[in-house]
């Protein structure tokens, strides 16, 4: 059958696909710490077509490479910083450059970008989620007292260092996958720790960097080349239609 | 059906919830001791749009949208307003006063709208707004036997209550109960600005909290401006997400005609 009506139904799966990360981008322009996702697409491989010309003796002519539409290679996570927002509550933190909250839970260590944080009835800094944010030692104990973190992420009550924030920052950062509720998880175990060089604010929070505007492009460009493919569709199928029902008429 | 539509609903129904947050406040900016709460957000589940077979596992995660997460209280001092009333007080720095409820439960706030009513048995107590009971340190209801009047009541930093005689002769006479919390944001709210202890918050803790004025009350934290532009930010993220869902739901539609 005709290859080209395959081609543009792999295009219209993939806007698709393309459109469902930039929902997920829009719904997220309020989340503290979201990193904005990007659908990578890719072609199918190339195959060379060829003509087969003669009867006894064929010749072939090769006539340029072909190939079957496209597919959703990976989606990419940008991990530029987002805008900053001064709330001056002394729990909420923020980070600008490369690096991650360290969160403990009981599948291990996961990572965030997060600092809505608070200090829970234990005394202990948690995320919003009530998980212990991670210090030098695991948790942090800060108890009821009035706390201050310093650029490098040490948390000072009474002018005393009384731990230090663990901020993970990876060699390999794509490798860090989102399994939801803000929160990130390393992938590969062979990724290795390096030392984070940015630091720490307190009370900011850090928004999201997904752009509306960004995002309200991509999808008019999701939306119409959807349309442009759902055409290619129609035309061929125009084509078969002729070719069936009048080209064979007597 | 196509992720997107399901994903931009869950966009606009937590921004509704947004919206819900930001209306309590900014109805709330003329209520003595009221906080704000600020709404926060989390992604909902991730999961993998297709299964790939072979080869390293690509990130291929996609999320379906937003969920509103919890409120958080914001405990920032409101700004003072001064009465001139000797019976209000407000607190400058951590701490709430207590208050007994209704059936001798234990209220925490931070409205010091205070007055003397007359008890049944003729006696007079401290009370709130409302007429429930100041409670002191001991959560003891402050009583006299005469009425001391507005001016015959001095209330220091500590939160101790002085009473003034007719000569002018001033007697320590009760301690107001301040109480602070290990995790205020975890307390209750009862409505008006009353505030109750639950599991999340701890239990209350006695002692020297926060600096007690009289004469003033501790207006609303709710800002305005910060307000309107979060009012303006809901309002648009709404929007967005209302375009995508549009978006979506066209997709669907030539996808359904693609036999015109």
């Amino acid at each position: 059958m005709n290859r080209g009506l395959y081609a543009a139904t792999t295009g219209m799966i993939n806007q698709r696909r393309i459109l469902d990360v930039i929902a997920n981008n829009m719904a997220n322009v309020n989340t503290p710490g979201y990193k904005r996702d990007q659908v990578i697409t890719r072609s199918f491989r190339d195959e060379l077509l060829i003509r087969v010309e003669g009867g006894q003796s064929p010749k072939t002519k090769p006539l340029g490479p072909y190939n079957c539409g496209v597919y959703v290679d990976h989606i990419a996570v940008s991990f530029d910083d987002g805008i900053l927002k001064q709330t001056d509550r002394m729990t909420d933190v923020a980070l600008r450059g490369q690096g991650f909250f360290t969160v403990l839970t009981d599948e291990g260590e996961r990572y965030t970008r997060d600092g809505n944080f608070n200090v829970n009835n234990q005394g202990v800094l948690v995320t919003e989620r009530g998980l212990p944010v991670a210090g030098t030692n695991g948790p942090i104990w800060v108890g009821n007292e009035e706390f201050k973190v310093d650029k490098q992420g040490n948390i000072i009550v009474n002018g005393i260092i009384i731990d230090t924030l663990r901020i993970s920052s990876f060699n390999d950062i794509s490798r860090l996958e989102k399994i939801g509720n803000n929160i990130f998880v390393n992938t590969d175990p062979q990724n290795e720790e390096v030392e984070f060089s940015g630091e720490v604010l307190q009370g900011f929070l850090e928004g999201s960097n997904a752009n509306p505007l960004n995002e309200i492009t991509s999808m008019i460009v999701a939306t119409r080349s959807y349309e442009s493919n759902q055409r290619v569709i129609q035309m061929i199928d125009k084509c078969l239609e002729k070719a069936a029902n009048e080209v064979g008429r007597v | 059906m196509i992720r997107a539509l399901y994903t931009s609903a869950s966009a606009m129904w937590t921004q509704q919830y947004n919206m819900d947050t930001i209306g309590n406040n900014v109805s709330n900016v003329l209520t003595v001791g009221f906080k704000k709460t600020r709404p926060s957000f989390k992604e909902a589940m991730y999961d993998a749009m297709e299964k790939r077979q072979g080869g390293p596992r690509p990130n291929l995660q996609v999320g379906s949208g937003v969920s509103p997460g919890y409120g958080r209280m914001i405990f920032k001092q409101g700004t003072m307003q001064n009465t001139g009333n000797q019976l209000n007080l407000a607190i400058e720095g951590q701490g709430f006063f207590t208050i007994q409820g209704d059936n001798g439960s234990r209220l925490y706030t931070r409205n010091g709208n205070f007055r003397i009513v007359t008890m049944n048995d003729g006696g007079f107590q401290l009370a709130n707004h409302n007429g429930h009971p100041v409670l002191d340190e001991d959560d003891r209801p402050i009583r006299f036997n005469q009425n001391p009047g507005e001016d015959g009541i001095i209330v220091k930093g500590d939160g101790m209550v002085y009473v003034k005689d007719e000569e002018g002769e001033v007697t320590p006479y009760a301690r107001l109960g301040i109480r602070t919390f290990i995790n205020p944001e975890g307390l209750g709210q009862a409505g008006g600005s009353y505030f109750f202890e639950t599991v999340e918050s701890g239990p209350p803790i006695s002692g020297q909290a926060g600096n007690v004025v009289q004469g003033f009350l501790e207006g609303s934290n709710v800002e305005m401006y910060e307000e309107m532009s979060n009012l303006i930010m809901a309002q648009r993220a709404y929007q967005l997400s209302s375009r995508v869902l549009q978006s979506a739901d066209e997709m669907e539609r030539q996808a359904n005609n693609l036999r015109g």
